[in-house]
């Protein structure tokens, strides 16, 4: 008797151990195709969710602050002031100097028959990579303000960090360069050599140049377009002997784990 | 059952707001406390959030995924886990 029911436990076990394989097979085959067919069925409700509580999270916060400030110490403060304002003018005269240099570079091109004025939108960064561990960011601007897939996103006006990669109502995704999977044509140095950037993630990169190739320290890596956008500046440069290729690290020139805001201009097709 | 209603919101609430791995931390709290299927869900709606359209797409699920079927199996092992 005991026999006959151990028996027949086994095999309930063994019926119940082949159900949950399956299922589990099924389920692991379903989002392995999902992910071949870049398909994603939850995204415009998932974002329709979050910008909601995000920008709810922005206006609490917005609102602390007001109430905060009214407690801090006047002489700190002062303190603060002055130094801000000490930043300020030096920025102030290194703007411009920029913009007579950027101006002048217009003109060039314009000469040239090359125009580069973009339309550009500033946004505000709602997630940023460390909330996950893809590389993206969340803006607060879509479609209904004229984003459009392949845009590039801007920090600081002038330091290229991605592209858009997806466009919902009132919010957009920016896949960054260095996101694992990415691959980005650049231009290194003054010599403007032709390189692929590999993403790293968490703002890093490699890239392979042959080995006579002179590249340095503090080159300055711009996208390959008719634009200057700085992509970033050569950190480190690794050559072994026995290898053809020389190996260049370097990463964004702004954190991207600080970024508040950013820009997106019109892409001229040069999404990578 | 409030507490793992409550443990689910912080489970969202980091998605949204906090680190990965404080997420993944909330996760395996769930997990020990409760068989929390709910966890496939919540990967959906990261992925579904924060996954670019090229290269691996489903990492929060996989994970998630891959720590319900680990705590199942760990579980099963231990012989004086209180079974909910």
């Amino acid at each position: 008797m005991k026999m006959i029911l151990r028996q027949q436990h086994n095999r309930r076990t063994q019926k119940v151990i082949l159900i949950r394989a399956g299922a589990i097979t099924l389920f692991i085959g379903v989002l392995v195709v999902f992910n071949i067919f870049n398909f994603n069925p939850f995204s415009r409700v998932a974002h329709a969710v979050a910008s909601f509580l995000w920008q709810s999270e922005d206006a609490l916060s917005d609102t602390l602050g007001s109430v905060t400030i009214a407690f801090r110490d006047k002489a700190a403060l002062l303190k603060e002031n002055q130094r801000l304002l000490g930043e300020l003018y030096k920025n102030q005269s290194l703007a411009l100097s920029n913009d007579a240099l950027r101006a002048e570079l217009t003109e060039l091109k314009f000469l040239l028959g090359r125009t580069t004025d973009r339309p550009s939108i500033l946004a505000s960064v709602l997630s940023r990579p460390v909330v996950s561990p893809y590389d993206t960011l969340i803006i607060d601007i879509g479609s209904d303000t004229g984003v459009h897939a392949g845009d590039l996103a801007l920090v600081l006006r002038d330091f290229v960090v991605g592209y858009v990669s997806r466009v919902y109502g009132s919010t957009s995704q920016i896949t960054l360069y260095s996101s694992p999977s990415e691959q980005t044509n650049i231009l290194i140095g003054e010599e403007r050599i032709p390189a692929v950037a590999f993403g790293r993630g968490g703002g890093n990169f490699i890239a392979d140049v042959p080995r006579d190739a002179r590249v340095h320290e503090g080159d300055i890596i711009t996208l390959a377009n008719i634009d200057t956008e700085v992509f970033s500046v050569v950190e480190a440069v690794i050559e072994e002997p026995e290898n053809a290729f020389q190996r260049l690290m370097f990463k964004n020139p702004v954190n991207i784990f600080n970024v508040v805001w950013v820009e997106i201009v019109q892409s001229d097709n040069v999404t990578p | 059952m409030i507490v793992r209603i409550l443990l689910s919101l912080a489970v969202v609430m980091s998605i949204l707001y906090f680190p990965w791995w404080m997420t993944l931390i909330l996760c395996v709290i769930l997990l020990i406390r409760y068989p929390a299927y709910e966890l496939i869900a919540y990967g959906l709606f990261a992925d579904a959030l924060y996954a670019p359209p090229s290269g691996i797409q489903y990492l929060f699920t996989f994970t998630f995924f891959l720590l319900l079927c680990v705590s199942f199996v760990i579980k099963s092992k231990i012989i004086f886990y209180h079974r909910t």
